[in-house]
């Protein structure tokens, strides 16, 4: 009995004294720790949520992206015979009478080249009429096909202008439509007297990856933004690991005159958003170096195993043995209980 | 060796040198010609603020290829035709970003017209500002006269060490504009501009640039169109002004 009393106690003897050359092994690595969470580069992953007059996206050109266009008038340019919805003698509108299911693939052609990009600017009016222009770097260049029910196609060329101004009268509300992008997105303009157009409202969060969560993220911090901002979600990396950010646009003008608007949601890695804002140079929305660390499981299992150890210490490493005179201890109680034994 | 008698009549040696003087006084006359005269400085007003102004213009800057970027306003210049009728200079500087604005007013110097004139640019108190500033992030725009003259007549601003052919390079604001384009007077086109996709784009979002082989002899008058979805905007009309810069 006593043996084994001695045992145990010797075991915990050692613990104890492991525990003292382990607090400044662990210090050290988390002071590394700390300091590979506060200087590495984090990418986060921001969630844009907003409203606005006017959206541009930057598509890149190779894969293709399709949208139906129900209800527009797409304009190119060629001899117009004058003042129409598609404005002066520059644009002629595209034969589409009574189409039905039209859909605008832009992209995926080869022609323009792998780091080409498609300019699009979507604008809402007031009186619910909307606008979309598609543009590349030339005039001319390829920029995809228009397709619809009982049609081959039409080859569209840059530049390319897209017009709702009818309500709809079927009753089904075909302007309510959806264009999902993997693109460069910038939300909003610059506010100026002369363009009354501006983002309204919206939400920026970002999250963080996160295992221990059902959604596999964490939120970590969020900010509105207010009527007049800019905001720009673009790539990271470069080259072949280009992150594009993904996203969509929904026109919410079902034929009600009542004011049109664009919803956009857009998701992306990004160090930061740069928020641009009137009366202000704009400023880098990220998460701070708290919300890093307290992030960063790495930084937060090694502070509570520290914690935890010289909480252990103090509470019981007083008084305790080293490992040599726990050994001869040991030893003596073991060759006492044999010689008794014999 | 005997002296020359003093009361001889002017020989070789006076000769001599008045060749010489006079070849020296024909060499500071030609080197004159070439170096720019000074304009000196009657007012200088910076301001740096964040809440931007924008002007009603849709002509924000002309300035030759050698006068892009904020460094080029420690060294820049303007030739002025040959008939002034005004002594006065109107020289502005606007970022893009609204942020930064300057006007100067230049007293030029006596028998200017048809020279190169060097605009010294004060350094204010925040002097590295605007020269921190890049390509399509700074227009300059010079006018003779009064700076409320509001006719669209610019002066090309350039920098030393332009060739003699360089584009024209006229910001432009588009007030909402989908489409720019640069036209000469008598309406052939002479091409899109290109519209500035990154940064702010507060003061001018459009830049076009007009060929060199379009401003060998000024006056020379462009058109700016605008387009809206396809929807015609008042054009805008600029003319160049001066000679070509060297």
């Amino acid at each position: 009995m006593k043996l084994a009393w001695l045992s145990l106690r010797s075991l915990w003897n050692f613990l104890l004294y492991a525990s003292g050359w382990a607090v400044p092994v662990l210090g050290i690595a988390f002071v590394i720790v700390l300091l590979v969470a506060l200087l590495q580069p984090v990418a986060w992953e921001f969630s844009i949520d907003a409203t606005s007059d006017v959206v541009e996206i930057a598509l890149p050109a190779s894969p293709e992206t399709s949208w139906r266009v129900d209800g527009a008038v797409i304009c190119q340019r060629g001899a117009g015979a004058g003042p129409s919805v598609c404005g002066g003698r520059r644009w002629v509108a595209l034969p589409l009478a009574d189409a039905r299911e039209a859909v605008l693939v832009l992209g995926g052609t080869a022609t323009a080249g792998e780091q080409s990009v498609l300019n699009v600017t979507v604008e809402a009016q007031r009186d619910g009429e909307v606008r979309a222009s598609v543009r590349s770097a030339q005039a001319g260049d390829p920029i995809g096909w228009l397709r619809s029910e009982g049609s081959d196609g039409i080859e569209l060329t840059s530049p390319l202008n897209l017009v709702w101004s009818q309500p709809v009268e079927d009753g089904a509300s075909s302007r309510e439509l959806v264009w999902p992008f993997s693109a460069e997105v910038t939300i909003g303009r610059d506010v100026n007297w002369a363009d009354p157009r501006l983002a309204r409202e919206g939400e920026i969060i970002v999250y963080s990856a996160s295992g221990e969560t059902a959604s596999k993220r964490t939120r970590v911090a969020e900010t509105s933004l207010m009527p007049g901002d800019q905001v720009r979600l673009l790539t990271t990396g470069a080259g072949s690991d280009r992150i594009w950010p993904k996203g969509f646009l929904r026109f919410d003008s079902p034929g009600d005159r009542s004011g049109g608007k664009v919803d956009v949601v857009a998701y992306g890695a990004a160090r930061s958003v740069l928020i641009e804002r009137f009366g202000d140079k704009g400023y880098d929305f990220r998460p701070g170096w708290w919300a890093r660390l307290m992030n960063d499981n790495r930084v937060l299992i090694l502070f509570a195993v520290l914690s935890g150890l010289l909480a252990f210490r103090g509470s019981y490493a007083e008084g305790s043995q080293t490992p040599v005179e726990n050994w001869r201890e040991l030893r003596a109680a073991w060759r006492d209980y044999w010689s008794r034994k014999e | 060796m005997t002296q020359p008698s003093p009361t001889a009549a002017p020989g070789f040696r006076p000769t001599f040198g008045t060749l010489v003087l006079t070849g020296c006084l024909a060499a500071s006359h030609a080197f004159a010609d070439d170096e720019a005269l000074v304009a000196s400085v009657r007012s200088f007003d910076e301001s740096i603020r964040p809440e931007v102004s924008v002007s009603g213009s849709v002509i924000v800057g002309v300035a030759a290829a050698s006068a892009l970027s904020g460094e080029a306003l420690d060294a820049a210049l303007v030739n002025l035709p040959a008939e002034l009728d005004t002594s006065e200079l109107c020289l502005n500087v606007v970022s893009r970003d609204g942020i930064y604005y300057s006007r100067s007013i230049y007293e030029l110097p006596a028998g200017a017209g048809g020279r190169a004139v060097r605009l010294p640019y004060k350094a204010g108190p925040r002097g590295d500002m605007p020269r921190s500033y890049g390509d399509t992030e700074l227009a300059l725009s010079a006018k003779l006269g009064s700076c409320d003259d509001i006719r669209e007549q610019f002066l090309i601003v350039s920098a030393p060490g332009g060739s003699g052919a360089q584009p024209v390079r006229v910001y432009v604001n588009s007030f909402g504009a989908t489409d720019v384009f640069l036209a000469g007077a008598g309406g052939a086109a002479l091409g899109d501009c290109t519209y500035i996709k990154e940064g702010r784009r507060t003061t001018f979002d459009f830049w076009c640039d007009i060929p060199a082989d379009a401003v060998q002899q000024l006056p020379a008058a462009f058109v700016i169109e605008r387009e809206r979805f396809g929807r015609e905007q008042p054009h805008a009309e600029v003319t160049l002004l001066g000679t070509i810069p060297r």
